[in-house]
């Protein structure tokens, strides 16, 4: 009783509200301003009027366009479209209304103005939904509402939430479309959206009465019935009387519906809501029927219908043949059912046919978006795929750049590696043949030593049997000794000379003895003469220039004959015939010098530098093999001494020797 | 002072002409015991160890080298000054002998008698403590 009395007020109220001030204070501002900044004072007014006074919110909208359009300024422009067409679809023209939102969508895209692109997809999306496109409808208003919640644009979200609901009742999937409303009413209540909310609570009392859970949906009319009154929403009370006046029709309350389905089309009428005006009317013919006034029926579905051709209301023209089928069906007039039936089919079939060929329409401009949305996805995968190659190639190139410089380090390890084995190679081969060369000596030092031993006995036998002789021949002939002393005498220099042979060769020998031995170096080099001295003697003259007491050096007495004997050799050698060999020696200081000097064919300048590098030879392959002089500085350079060599060739050829002198400690 | 006559010299080599040579060498001045080798010079040592002041030992003898020798009889003989005459040079073995006093000349052959009759008599002066 007492619901049904605040519903009888509320209805008796909503009229009274009919002539809503929202719009004064945007008057008073408008007129304050002049040129491109009545735009958006414009814009407010245009969405204040549009539900309550098409006409007047085209004049708003057009001002604004033209205003916007002389100065092209861009977002304006698309915004002004934009509202051109919600008041075109207000009037129920959704053809011109597409047409309108398409150009500020564009637009919007043109200037990548994120706000109004969404706007563009919720609008053309209600749109569609209007013409029957229900998939497309969903599709835009799905962008829209993904766009949305990216943009976070909380305002625009509960319009977007509902207009997919509608689509979704509209399919008769309630359930589904429920979950939107109430998505959209939360949207609502989060943005303080009270016309959405409104709105919402609406659809949700629809879905309700459609599934006939008729308590359920008149509380959800009656909360949004009390709502639009308070925040003075004409339409949406309009809608919500409408709602609450079927679910009298159902319960048999004829006089509460018709009270309700009166007032909803006063409210409707007063705000030229002509989609309104015309479910107004169908719910009193449905109303009639009901009571069986079948002439009261008629005429306002007649009144409905005629507002439905004008506003090419597609739904309600459907529901109006419908519904005049069944009034001809109970007034038994089978000819006007059977007529209505097939222009019900045929208006069906037709609108069909609109969506068919719509979406037909849509294909390429589809297929074109399917394009460029794959052609994006493949770039970006492009892009992904690069980047995923350029991180490959960054993770190889760390992998594999260590690497590189581990190789690189090893492979110069390496180099210097063989570098080290070539060089000790070569030194262990010079080492080798120098090890060669002096077995060769010692093993001619052993011999000389062995000869030595098995000639001085037989030396002996000859020196003292010779000297005993003579002896017992003076003791027997006293005085005629002098007759015999010269073959004595010849016999001692023999075996001295062949004794001073064999003792000069056994010099060599004498290596790997301590250092410490003090040798003379004069005697040294008498050594050396007595060996060379066969080959010297026809070709050339010694002259000796000694010092007069014995210079002694430290050293090995064994490896010094070899140093001498080898420059000494090499000055023989050089020499053909008629050559002068002088050998001097001198203390200078803590030194003593030794100086070898020949006049044969002396060393070329160019191999001066060479005489001291092992296997350096002048000599044919297989006749020297180039260590003499080598040995010999290594031998003095073992002693601390040095070696001097000039040249002139063919004129004078000096080797002078310094060695450290003997110090007695 | 004892007269020189009386000296005793032990000669070993194992060469029959050196010990022939060396005995008519130095017989007038010297009494000279030979020896064939190391081993029948410590026989002889053995014999006339009282008499004899110096030993000249060869070298290079087979079974026992002169080194080896005067070691030998170094031990058992110590109041005799012992030398070395060896048809070699001078080596390493004689350089050690030398400086380990085991001998305390070493003369080369062909030898100069003069020399050997030097040291001998400059033994018997430090020997003999005359």
């Amino acid at each position: 009783m007492n619901s049904r009395f605040t519903n009888i007020v509320l209805a008796f109220i909503l009229p009274l509200l009919l002539v809503g001030q929202r719009s004064d204070s945007l008057l008073v501002e408008l007129n304050k301003r002049e040129g491109n900044e009545r735009v958006p004072v414009l814009h407010q007014l245009v969405v204040s009027e549009w539900l309550n006074y098409p006409n007047l919110a085209m004049t708003y909208g057009e001002e604004a366009l033209s205003l916007s359009e002389q100065t092209n300024d861009k977002p304006n422009i698309s915004k002004s479209l934009r509202l051109i067409a919600g008041v075109y679809y207000y009037m129920g023209d959704y053809e011109v209304s597409l047409d309108f939102n398409t150009r500020a969508l564009n637009l919007a895209k043109e200037i990548g103005d994120s706000v109004l692109i969404n706007n563009g997809y919720n609008n053309i999306g209600l749109i569609y939904y209007n013409l029957g496109s229900y998939q497309t409808a969903l599709e835009y208003l799905l962008r829209a509402k993904q766009l949305k919640l990216r943009l976070g644009e909380v305002y625009g979200l509960p319009t977007t939430l509902n207009n997919i609901g509608l689509v979704f009742e509209r399919v008769g999937q309630f359930a589904e479309a429920r979950i939107h409303f109430n998505e959209a009413l939360q949207a609502s209540l989060k943005a303080k959206y009270q016309d959405q909310e409104v709105y919402s609570l609406n659809n949700i009392g629809n879905t309700y009465l459609r599934e006939e859970q008729y308590d359920v949906a008149q509380s959800y009319f009656r909360e949004a019935s009390a709502l639009a009154i308070k925040i003075q929403n004409i339409n949406w009370g309009a809608v919500s009387l409408r709602g609450l006046g079927e679910i009298m029709l159902h319960h048999g309350r004829y006089d509460s519906a018709l009270y309700y389905f009166q007032k909803s089309l006063d409210a409707s009428r007063g705000i030229e809501d002509k989609k309104g005006i015309s479910e107004s009317f169908y719910l009193l013919a449905k109303l009639a029927l009901r009571q069986q006034d079948f002439t009261g029926a008629l005429g306002h579905l007649d009144n409905s219908h005629q507002l439905a051709l004008q506003l090419k209301l597609r739904q309600q023209l459907l529901d109006n043949l419908k519904l005049y089928a069944l009034i001809y069906q109970q007034m038994n007039d089978d000819a006007q059912v059977i007529l209505y039936q097939s222009r019900y089919s045929g208006l069906r079939d037709s609108l069909f046919q609109d969506v068919v060929v719509r979406n037909l329409s849509l294909i390429p401009l589809k297929l074109k978006e399917e394009e460029d949305r794959l052609k994006m996805s493949l770039q970006q995968a492009e892009i992904d795929k690069k980047n995923a190659t350029n991180r490959l190639y960054i993770i190889i190139l760390l992998i594999v750049l260590p690497l590189l410089i581990f190789l690189a380090l090893l492979v110069r390890k390496n180099i210097i590696a063989n570098r080290v084995l070539r060089e000790r190679n070569d030194e262990l081969l010079r080492t080798q043949k120098l090890l060669i060369m002096s077995e060769k000596m010692a093993s001619l030092g052993t011999l000389a030593s062995g000869i030595g031993h098995e000639i001085n006995n037989p030396l002996n036998f000859i020196m003292n049997g010779a000297k005993t002789l003579q002896e017992r021949i003076e003791k027997r002939l006293p005085g005629q000794s002098d007759e015999f002393a010269p073959f004595f005498e010849a016999i001692d220099e023999g075996v001295s000379r062949a004794s001073k042979v064999v003792r000069s060769l056994s010099h060599f020998s004498k290596s790997g003895m301590e250092m410490t031995d003090r040798c003379d170096v004069n005697e040294i080099i008498n050594n050396c003469l007595v060996i060379l001295n066969n080959r010297i003697r026809n070709r050339a003259e010694v002259i000796k220039n000694f010092t007069t007491e014995a210079v002694r050096v430290k050293g090995d007495e064994g490896k010094l004959h070899q140093a001498f004997m080898n420059i000494l050799s090499n000055a023989e050698q050089a020499i053909e015939h008629d050559g002068i060999i002088r050998i001097s020696t001198e203390v200078d200081d803590d030194k003593v010098r030794i100086s070898i000097k020949d006049n044969g064919v002396g060393i070329a300048p160019e191999n001066l530098e060479k005489i001291s590098d092992p296997f350096f030879t002048t000599k044919p392959a297989g006749i020297g093999v180039g260590l003499g002089l080598f040995i010999t500085y290594s031998i003095v350079d073992e002693h601390h001494g040095t070696i001097k060599v000039s040249s002139k060739p063919n004129v004078e050829t000096e080797f002078i020797v310094s060695l450290p002198l003997h110090t007695e400690a | 002072m004892r007269d020189l006559s009386n000296i005793t010299i032990l000669y070993v080599d194992d060469e029959d002409i050196n010990l022939f040579l060396f005995k008519s060498s130095f017989e007038p001045k010297y009494e000279v015991i030979t020896a064939r080798s190391g081993k029948e010079g410590l026989e002889k040592l053995e014999g006339y160890h009282d008499k004899i002041i110096v030993v000249i030992s060869d070298m290079n003898m087979p079974m026992m080298n002169g080194i080896e020798f005067i070691e030998e009889a170094r031990k058992t003989y110590k109041n005799i000054a012992y030398f070395i005459l060896t048809g070699y040079d001078y080596n390493q073995e004689i350089d050690k002998a030398l400086k380990t006093n085991v001998i305390q000349k070493f003369f080369t052959k062909p030898f100069v008698s003069a020399e050997i009759e030097a040291a001998v008599e400059a033994a018997f002066r430090s020997v003999r403590g005359a």
